[in-house]
């Protein structure tokens, strides 16, 4: 098992009223692996942020320790995850 | 009666209070169909070579389009269209709103304006009546006084306008045009061009049910359509919450937000500044402009000490990060007032930001004289005596008011020691916020965009790059985009990319229609955009036709900015781009594919950054020089530019 820091920016921080959650993973857990623990356990409000509702593919941006990554990232115990909507200034 | 548009374009002499209507045929329209193409097509025909850009002799060109005032999303814009002053290049600043519909229910498709008012007057049109009025007692007044005195004046509560404040009057040469005091036609000085003219506002009342479509119910059924999908786009998802502000915490994430005049990546507490906590603390409302479900515009409202007047909206992303982390700011409130000050005075937030955040990095390298600075320590930071320099460039106030005015090229040519290299302009204009060391599109469009340093010349390259949403790239497909392309590349395949996305902006801005709804990003889809203009208008258009309305606003720009002396030479980026993104000492994650030196310490190699420059001139069929070949021009059906420039 591995223990990942969620920080919850945006959307997530704003419904869900918190900064960050602690996430129990197994060894070798991806990103993607993560985020749909993760929408699975927020209902379906959360899950239509991070992943398109029709095709079910992502959407949203995944950040790892201030890197952007791919969602086939594999987790590092204590690694720093961030999930962000793909908006562009204006 | 034509579909989509009046057929009657309004010709306003200022000087001579002569007012006219010109009327062309369905061709002239297919041809230009409006904005900034339509603009283009005056200020190139009509305008002598070199005319001062605060002179009578330059044209101020409002032009919604043919499809401005359908009830749909993202067709509320307009264009203003004019020689700079900031730049002296072509100018088409676009804005969105109520004032374009209304002008249309008017009875108008466009309005020229030429010469200068003896006094202070303002336009008041209503159901295709014209009036040139006296405006002396309104001149002096910020937007939101002046508005509420004209509309009781007219006795129109509901009447829309353009109008100026201020920095507008005082001919601040970044001055905006705000229409309800908080949409802005912002970039390149248009406000100081109508302060120039004497002429404070344009006033306009009209009978929505006057213009006449096609298909309304096509228009209507493709509107349903909107209104039941936009909050699936993923940028929509976060985009009703927070608006464009929501991009900061983007930046903030990765180390890419424009930080202490461009020279760091980012700033302790800039969440501070997001979107989320102005939704979670100032916020009062979210507005949206004439028939768009979309809801982007913000509205705040604060206490003591700065008392920010929701009458004048909320600041948008490029204005947080200007007016805040670009100046080592990153209390919320004070960046709120400041966007305030600003509709007040109608200035540019952008240009004033990146302005004052100059100003601030040369203070404190002892570069600026201290009796330039009327006592003020203009160090990164200092939020009060952000405030102040905003109020004092409005009114050109003492040395330091009237330095800032003239905008950050000016400024560094009359500083100089160095000071050039880290004046973020190109041609003039304060550079958006975006840097162009992480997305060299934007940097091109920087580089060689028309209008200057605007970040709205081409879709941005991280919505195309390893990382972005099946759906962007799907979406890109018809323009022939077919493959991801990394964010910092500057090879061919983003060479290509760059010159089909510059003339797809490029129809919208000839469209005046929003880049937050429309593809290759947003939520309707290219066939929804030529079914809506066929909708519109009966006629049976094609992406291809559209795409060479485009090209022909690109080239007509471009062929006026040859003109004016702009040559390949003037497509550069300011110096500091050359050198690397300071970034926090961020811990690093690898995975296959990643350019670590890149993530780390972004910069862009001049060389290499040169030669897709070069690339893309030849791409888009130009001399070396910049000059547009006159085979294109004539395929374009713009011969008669030819011999503008030959």
């Amino acid at each position: 098992m591995i223990e990942v820091m969620l920080h919850l920016r945006s959307f997530l921080r704003y419904k869900l009223g918190k900064s960050e959650i602690t996430m129990s993973l197994e060894d070798g857990n991806t990103v993607e692996d993560a985020v749909r623990k993760f929408s699975n356990e927020n209902g379906p409000e959360i899950a239509n942020y991070i992943f398109d509702k029709k095709t079910g593919k992502p959407t949203a941006l995944f950040v790892v320790n201030k890197c952007q990554v791919p969602i086939n990232y594999a987790l590092k115990e204590n690694d720093e995850l961030t999930i962000l909507p793909p908006i562009a200034g204006g | 009666m034509p579909n989509g548009y009046n057929g009657k374009i309004l010709r306003v002499d200022l000087t001579t209070k002569q007012i006219s209507v010109e009327e062309h045929d369905e061709v002239w329209y297919r041809t230009y169909m409006g904005g900034g193409c339509m603009g283009a097509y005056y200020l190139l025909n009509e305008m002598e070579k070199g005319v001062d850009p605060l002179s009578p002799d330059n044209l101020l060109i409002m032009a919604p389009s043919i499809m401005t005032g359908a009830p749909a999303a993202g067709l509320s814009r307009h264009a203003v269209v004019t020689k700079s002053p900031l730049t002296h290049t072509f100018l088409d600043s676009q804005g969105g709103g109520w004032w374009a519909p209304e002008l249309k229910f008017a009875g108008y498709d466009a309005i020229v304006i030429k010469g200068k008012s003896e006094n202070p007057c303002y336009i008041w049109i209503k159901n295709g009546a014209v009036e040139i009025r006296d405006a002396s007692h309104v001149w002096g007044k910020i937007t939101g006084e002046a508005q509420e005195d004209i509309r009781a004046e007219l006795g129109e509560p509901k009447a829309r306008m353009l109008i100026i404040g201020p920095g507008g009057e005082n001919m601040v040469k970044y001055a905006c045009i705000l229409n309800e005091c908080k949409h802005a036609n912002g970039r390149g000085g248009s406000g100081a061009v109508m302060g120039s003219k004497n002429l404070k506002a344009v006033v306009v009342k009209g009978d929505s049910k006057s213009l006449k479509f096609a298909d309304y119910d096509k228009i209507l059924k493709i509107s349903k359509w909107f209104a039941e999908n936009y909050m699936d786009n993923p940028s929509n998802k976060s985009g009703y919450y927070f608006g464009s502000a929501d991009y900061l915490t983007h930046q903030t994430e990765w180390s890419e937000l424009p930080t202490n005049n461009f020279a760091l990546g980012n700033i302790k507490d800039a969440e501070n500044l997001s979107g989320t906590t102005m939704a979670e603390t100032i916020l009062t409302k979210r507005e949206r402009c004439f028939a768009c479900p979309v809801t982007c515009k913000r509205v705040v409202k604060t206490g003591a000490p700065y008392n920010v007047d929701p009458f004048y909206g909320g600041p948008e992303y490029e204005t947080l990060s200007a007016l805040g982390s670009n100046c080592g700011i990153v209390d919320l409130e004070a960046v709120a007032k400041a966007n305030e000050l600003c509709n007040k005075y109608s200035l540019d937030t952008i240009s004033t930001g990146v302005t004052i955040g100059f100003a601030m990095e040369c203070y404190e390298k002892g570069l600026l004289a201290a009796e330039d600075c009327d006592g003020l320590d203009i160090r990164f930071g200092n939020k009060d005596v952000m405030l102040e320099l905003v109020e004092r460039i409005a009114h050109r106030k003492g040395r330091i008011g009237n330095l800032l005015a003239d905008g950050v090229k000016i400024l560094s040519e009359k500083i100089g020691k160095g000071s050039e290299n880290f004046a973020i302009h190109t041609k003039g204009l304060e550079v958006a916020l975006h840097d162009p060391r992480v997305k060299t599109g934007v940097g091109m469009g920087y580089a060689c965009g028309a209008i200057g340093g605007d970040h709205v010349v081409v879709e941005h390259d991280n919505d195309f790059d390893e990382f972005a949403p099946d759906i962007y790239v799907e979406q890109a497909k018809p323009l022939g985009i077919l493959r991801r392309v990394n964010s910092m590349s500057v090879g061919p395949e983003k060479v290509r990319n760059f010159c089909y996305l510059q003339d797809h902006f490029s129809l919208f801005d000839s469209l005046t229609i929003c880049v937050l709804t429309f593809a290759p990003v947003r939520t309707f889809k290219m066939k929804h955009l030529v079914e809506l203009l066929d909708a519109v208008t009966g006629w049976e258009t094609s992406l291809w036709e559209l795409m060479k309305l485009g090209e022909r606003r690109t080239n007509l720009a471009k062929a006026f900015n040859y003109r004016e002396g702009f040559r390949r030479k003037d497509d550069k980026l300011p110096e500091r781009f050359y050198s690397a993104l300071v970034k926090e000492n961020i811990p690093i994650v690898e995975f296959p594919g990643m350019n670590k030196e890149k993530m780390l310490a972004p910069k862009i190699d001049k060389e290499e950054f040169d030669a897709a420059i070069d690339l893309m001139y030849e791409m888009m069929n130009w001399e070396e020089d910049g000059r547009p070949r006159k085979a294109r021009l004539h395929e374009l059906d713009v011969g008669w530019a030819v011999e503008k420039i030959y």
